[in-house]
């Protein structure tokens, strides 16, 4: 956590500036901000610190506008040690029955990556769910920038540099949906647009 | 790609020898190729040519009781090797007024559902069609029953249950979790002469199914096809469906959806065709994360050119103008233009009306 004190600095100073004040529990439109362009809404927001530039912390937060069935998400962030992020697509506006993909960091510098669907939780080493041996080269410990598509069907690809890397099987999903889980991390950016891989 | 295409070659050559060995045995190897060019900007439709399918279907009497028929088929989207799409055995005479099909079968709901895509009249999916179904179909393993009712008119009614693991287009077909409802679905259809020497064929269908994860889904639809024939075509040929779709999660809100898609076909002489497709979707209760509605949908015209030099050939030319009002509250346009040659070798089955 040492070496994101300065970027939480700087985004509680901003959050200042913005006003942090206002309540999340009678959702309108005045309660929302943006990050990459997109707005969105604090769903638990006592631990976050927003700014324009990224979201860090503990909470969650959901996209405004519900999307396609099938999408592809392009997400930036930044883990502490036995932190993580949870991509959260094709959800209810309570984030629930969707589809999580959750990235954490172990105390090596690795990246874990499981992916569940509602509310499945993921053993380690269960191959069914746990992603993280395709991800063993991944450095935790620096920003990690991941690019995935995630269909409605049950199909979720990794892309690397613009290309198909690995592609797994889930339930089905069908919500509209997406947002993000913060458990202590910093997001970046968030990017999202229609499939890479459409079929 | 191409070893699984080779197979596929191969074992339809092998059994194109023997299509004609009086059994009744009836081979047929299909391949439908379809190319796409992108007329605007910002269009998610990619420029492309691939063989969309390559199928063989073998289709028999099983014995003096049963028919069988089974069909495997590659798509050049899908890496996924060959794909079986049928495999069943069925009956028209064990039963008087009936028939069923036992084993893996396309869902006999709606109109385009029942067809092999390369035999659709025109080449795209439907909006609709691809959001409730898939790009061409939904099949499943189970058994439906077919009754012709009892009254002075052709009145038929289908009754279908299926594994219903899945729905649509899967990765995990094998792995997938037993549902919590079954796929069950019901359709009647009769038929409906028309002025001018024409007929007409109208059903209503219905289909459901709640997977493990509790998504919990209810299809309504209708469709009509009609016929005004000479000795050889079509001279008129109409064919549409309406969707209506309610689909929940757990106790989230449901999703609502409507669409429906009107294909008029006329024939031009000279096996030439002219028709124009004219599509509609639009979740009806879209909200935002406030429970804010959002507008939006999405429309598609599609005027089409076939020929047709036989009932093995088919080349299709059609221009796609989409416009759509998104939840962001832009509008896009999307056009673009497609080509599709199709062609069978051996014998196709006949499908009914």
């Amino acid at each position: 956590m040492k070496n994101q004190l300065p970027t939480i600095a700087i985004v509680a100073a901003m959050l200042g500036l913005i006003g942090c004040g206002k309540s999340a529990e009678k959702p309108n439109p005045v309660s929302t901000f943006k990050l990459s362009g997109l707005e969105y809404l604090p769903l638990e927001r006592e631990k976050l610190l927003i700014s324009n530039e990224a979201v860090a912390g503990t909470g969650s937060m959901i996209f405004r506008l519900p999307r396609p069935k099938d999408n592809n998400y392009k997400v930036t962030f930044s883990l502490d040690k036995g932190s993580s992020v949870t991509l959260v697509t094709n959800a209810d506006t309570k984030l629930a029955g969707g589809a999580n993909l959750v990235f954490g960091r172990t105390a090596t510098d690795k990246l874990t990556v499981y992916v569940t669907t509602g509310n499945m939780v993921c053993t380690p080493g269960d191959l069914k769910c746990d992603l993280s041996a395709d991800f063993a080269g991944v450095n935790a410990a620096a920003p990690i920038t991941l690019d995935f598509d995630v269909h409605e069907h049950g199909h979720v690809v990794h892309f690397e540099n613009g290309l198909e890397k690995n592609e797994y099987a889930i339930d089905r999903v069908a919500g509209t949906f997406f947002g993000l889980k913060l458990n202590n991390a910093i997001v970046t950016n968030v990017a999202v647009a229609g499939p890479a891989l459409p079929h | 790609m191409l070893k699984k295409y080779l197979v596929l070659g191969l074992v339809g050559l092998a059994g194109l020898a023997r299509a004609e060995d009086g059994t009744g045995l009836r081979i047929s190897g299909v391949v439908d190729t379809v190319a796409q060019g992108n007329l605007s900007s910002g269009n998610t439709q990619p420029t492309n040519m691939m063989i969309r399918g390559a199928e063989i279907m073998v289709a028999a009497p099983a014995d003096h009781l049963f028919d069988g028929t089974l069909s495997v088929a590659a798509h050049g989207n899908e890496d996924v090797g060959l794909e079986l799409h049928e495999a069943w055995i069925g009956s028209t005479k064990l039963i008087p007024r009936s028939r069923f099909r036992l084993g893996q079968f396309f869902l006999g709901v709606g109109r385009l559902n029942q067809f092999h895509q390369h035999d659709w009249p025109f080449i795209g999916t439907p909006r609709i069609h691809e959001q409730l179904f898939a790009f061409e179909g939904v099949f499943d393993t189970g058994m439906d029953f077919s009754y012709l009712l009892p009254v002075p008119f052709f009145l038929e009614l289908t009754l279908g249950l299926t594994n219903g693991f899945v729905f649509g287009h899967s990765h995990n077909r094998a792995s997938a979790r037993p549902p919590k409802v079954a796929t069950h679905y019901a359709r009647i259809v009769g038929y409906v002469p028309m002025p001018f020497e024409g007929g007409s064929q109208i059903g209503l269908s219905y289909l459901g199914n709640r997977s493990n994860s509790d998504i919990d889904f209810k299809l309504i639809g209708m469709d009509l096809t009609a016929k005004w024939k000479n000795v050889r075509f079509n001279e008129l040929f109409i064919q549409s469906e309406a969707w209506y779709r309610t689909q929940k999660t757990g106790a989230s809100a449901p999703i609502d959806t409507f669409g429906f898609y009107v294909y008029p076909e006329y024939y031009l002489g000279e096996n030439f065709f002219l028709g124009v497709r004219l599509d509609y979707f639009s979740n009806l209760n879209l909200k935002d994360a406030f429970g804010l509605d959002i507008p939006n949908h999405e429309w598609n015209v599609v005027p089409t050119v076939s020929w047709k030099p036989s009932e093995f050939s088919t080349f299709r030319l059609a221009y796609n103008h989409r416009p759509e009002t998104l939840p962001t509250g832009n509008t896009r346009v999307q056009n673009y233009i497609e080509f599709q040659s199709v062609f069978i070798l051996g014998a196709h089955p006949a499908h009914d009306f």
